[in-house]
């Protein structure tokens, strides 16, 4: 299967009689939030049912940790979702990232582990036994801390992850799939929370990335944030009342805002109306009423779009190309059905983008191909994906040298030499960035790596090799051997995000507990009824009941 | 060509084993005056047969391995050769006598290749006639016309067959003379 696991959706595909396939769910839908809640009874909802929970428990429904995934508790993006989440956001060891809901304490991968355990119950009660390997997606330009923490979600999820595989490039695949073509294609991937923009070169079997360019704090949240603080500005001027401070109206509000958001897509004006927003101290209650024409909204969200062409700049930069030399454009990611983006994408490439890839699914069907591919045997067609950002060697002085440049195809590996600097030296450490300054605070810390067990010699006589190499999943591997007798190095990470193997194993075992459901037991009823009213013959594929979990 | 087959098992094993003894050319199967269309296809041809993706679904992992590492191997060929600077150093190296330390393109080949585009940047070939230039670009800047045109004549004792150095003593040389007048 593919699993496309989005900031705000997720969905999975699967190759079927040789065609890509989305799976919906027993209720008929394609897309499924990626929204965690945790309700009093201890059951665990994902999905769309969990995102009705955003408002009424507010503080255990978890949304958006895509944001989060694989980041520090010291990062700018975490401060930025500290001060929006309603949900409690808490430092964990290493300084990662934990989310505390009720009396748990969970992971980031944890919660992705959820979504991405019903994306597999989905596709388990479709064909009617278990599947366990996957081809996940991640957006191009995530780091290796943030590619293996995806990893880290499969395998907590009890999955098999075949492949990491980004966004844009499985977007491509889908595309160019069995259409023996050759065109230089741009993907323009505007999802919930993150940006990429991918130009790839698609001949008859083989799908060449060029360059990839993004943006991993970008997205429709940041476009429903700006609704948002309009509204409360709105709100604050008319009664002085500043509704950030209360979340309860802050997560009605963000409903609202992406309500208006969507309305946007195909009217002019969108009408939002709020009812019993907040309630002051002498118990009486406010409405929030308020009118959105699209052209204001536009000027709101200006700059955001405006962003996203300086990073389609780069992207053409890399590769060498003007936007003239693109054949075709496709659209990627929810937020591309706004209209403001299809103009702004339209003038920009002075082209009409393809309107038969759905943006929604895409990402899916492609990452399903991708399954399918490495699965069997015969598969004609390749696919050459670069690293996005440069891999940096961490040197004095807060400075860092370039060992591996953004958009190199991978796999790759590069070696470097250390010597020790002092008498029987037994241990050299090194710290490995990704980004594109030279300074080391400009970048991201990947880790620092320990090689010890060094055998002794004066300084100067112990040559060490260290090769850094990026895998086909994007992920960095680090090891180290002694030059003259080729004796490998131990190697540990001291500071690293992630999940120590300990940490998954005991998160996965937790995770069998679990019970998981995208509907509530009352509400399931209740909307099957409905369903069924409503569908008056109903196909096999939704008639099949769910193997017990 | 299917390397799948298990036939070809073995010699991809062997490949593997063997591959650090290969130069870039010879790992891409091209001729050292390749064009870069030649390179690209060979690139394709080779990623086509040998892509750790086609081997996926195998179960022998030590052949998987093998082609992992293969492959990393055609990337890096292709990666290098596709940088002209990068290709013209490389090819230098890997025929001359230290060949064998120059198979593949590390960080000291690098290094080397900016040194010797910088220094073909450079106007100055020699230690005197560089310090003078330096001078002379500060001369210029403040507009000493005087002072640029004696470094000028100084750097041009050094290094007599500068072209760069005698077409701008001539025209330092008019500015000067236009200010005196």
């Amino acid at each position: 299967m593919g699993i496309d696991l989005g900031t705000s959706n997720a969905c999975v595909a699967i190759v079927e009689n040789g065609q890509p396939t989305v799976v919906a769910n027993e209720w008929g839908e394609f897309n499924h939030a990626s929204v965690v809640s945790f309700l009093d009874d201890g059951t665990v909802l994902v999905g769309n049912d969990a995102k009705r929970q955003m408002i009424i428990n507010h503080e255990n429904t978890i949304y958006s940790v895509k944001r989060l995934i694989g980041r520090f508790y010291f990062a700018e993006e975490v401060k930025k979702a500290l001060a929006l989440m309603p949900y409690h956001i808490v430092e964990g060891p290493n300084n990662s990232v934990r989310i505390a809901v009720r009396d748990q304490v969970y992971s980031v991968p944890e919660i992705s582990a959820m979504v991405l355990k019903e994306m597999k119950a989905i596709v388990e009660a479709h064909v009617g036994h278990a599947v366990r390997k996957a081809v996940v997606t991640v957006p191009a330009f995530f780091n290796d801390n943030q590619r293996q923490a995806t990893k880290d979600a499969g395998r907590i999820a009890g999955l098999e992850v075949l492949r990491i595989l980004n966004e844009p490039t499985a977007a491509a695949l889908a595309y160019g799939f069995g259409q023996n073509m050759a065109q230089k294609v741009a993907v323009y991937d505007l999802g919930g929370g993150t940006f990429d923009v991918s130009i790839l070169e698609i001949g008859t079997d083989v799908f060449e990335v060029i360059s990839t360019a993004g943006d991993t704090y970008l997205g429709g949240d940041d476009f429903d944030d700006r609704i948002v603080q309009w509204l409360c500005n709105q709100f604050g001027q008319q009664f002085k009342v500043d509704l950030r401070q209360d979340k309860y109206s802050l997560a009605k509000i963000k409903e609202a805002a992406e309500k208006a958001k969507n309305t946007l897509s195909e009217s002019d004006v969108a009408h939002i109306h709020v009812p019993l927003v907040y309630t002051d101290a002498e118990g009486f209650s406010y409405d929030l009423d308020a009118d959105l024409p699209r052209n204001q909204f536009n000027q709101m969200v200006l700059d955001l779009v405006q962003r996203t062409f300086k990073v389609c700049d780069e992207a053409l930069q890399s590769a060498r190309l003007t936007a003239a030399d693109i054949d075709g454009v496709i659209l990627v990611g929810g937020p591309t059905r706004l209209p403001v983006i299809r103009n702004s994408v339209r003038h920009y490439f002075q082209r009409e983008p393809n309107a038969e890839v759905d943006p929604d699914i895409v990402v899916g069907l492609g990452a399903s191909i991708q399954a399918h591919a490495l699965l069997s045997e015969g598969t004609q067609t390749f696919l050459l994906d670069v690293t996005p950002q440069t891999l940096r060697l961490g040197t004095v002085g807060g400075y860092s040298e370039a060992i591996i440049d953004k958009n190199t195809p991978i796999p790759i590996d590069r070696t470097r030499t250390f010597t020790t600097a002092r008498d029987n030296q037994e241990k050299v450490q090194i710290k490995i960035f990704q980004g594109e300054g030279r300074r080391t605070d400009e970048c991201t810390l990947l880790g620092q790596f320990e090689f010890s067990g060094l055998r002794k010699a004066p300084r100067g006589q112990v040559k060490i090799e260290v090769t850094f190499e990026i895998d086909t999943d994007g992920i960095v591997n680090v090891s180290a051997r002694d030059i003259d007798t080729g004796q490998e190095a131990s190697t540990t990470i001291s500071l690293s995000s992630g999940l120590s193997e300990q940490d998954i194993k005991n998160a996965a075992a937790r995770h069998e507990n679990i019970q998981v459901v995208d509907r509530a037991p009352e509400a399931a009823a209740d909307v099957s009824a409905r369903e069924t009213a409503m569908l008056p013959a109903q196909d096999d594929e939704t008639a099949v009941n769910r193997p017990p979990r | 060509m299917d390397y799948t087959d298990p036939s070809y098992h073995p010699q991809l094993k062997q490949l593997a084993a063997t591959i650090d003894q290969l130069d870039y050319y010879e790992i891409l199967n091209l001729q050292q005056d390749a064009s870069t269309a030649q390179l690209k296809e060979s690139y394709f041809s080779q990623s086509r047969a040998l892509h750790p993706d086609r081997f996926y679904h195998l179960p022998d992992e030590e052949l998987k391995t093998a082609i992992h590492k293969i492959y990393k191997r055609i990337t890096e060929a292709y990666v290098i050769l596709k940088d002209p600077q990068k290709r013209a150093k490389y090819t230098a190296d890997v025929n001359g006598p230290q060949r064998q330390e120059k198979l593949r393109f590390n960080e000291a080949a690098e290094e080397e290749a900016k040194k010797e585009q910088e220094e073909a940047r450079e106007v100055c070939k020699t230690p005197k006639g560089r310090k003078l230039w330096r001078t002379v670009e500060q001369d210029l800047r403040d507009e000493k016309w005087d002072a640029a045109y004696r470094n000028l004549q100084s750097i041009s004792l050094w290094e007599p067959g500068n072209p760069t150095i005698a077409e701008l003593k001539a025209t330092v040389d008019k500015k000067r003379k236009g200010l005196t007048k």
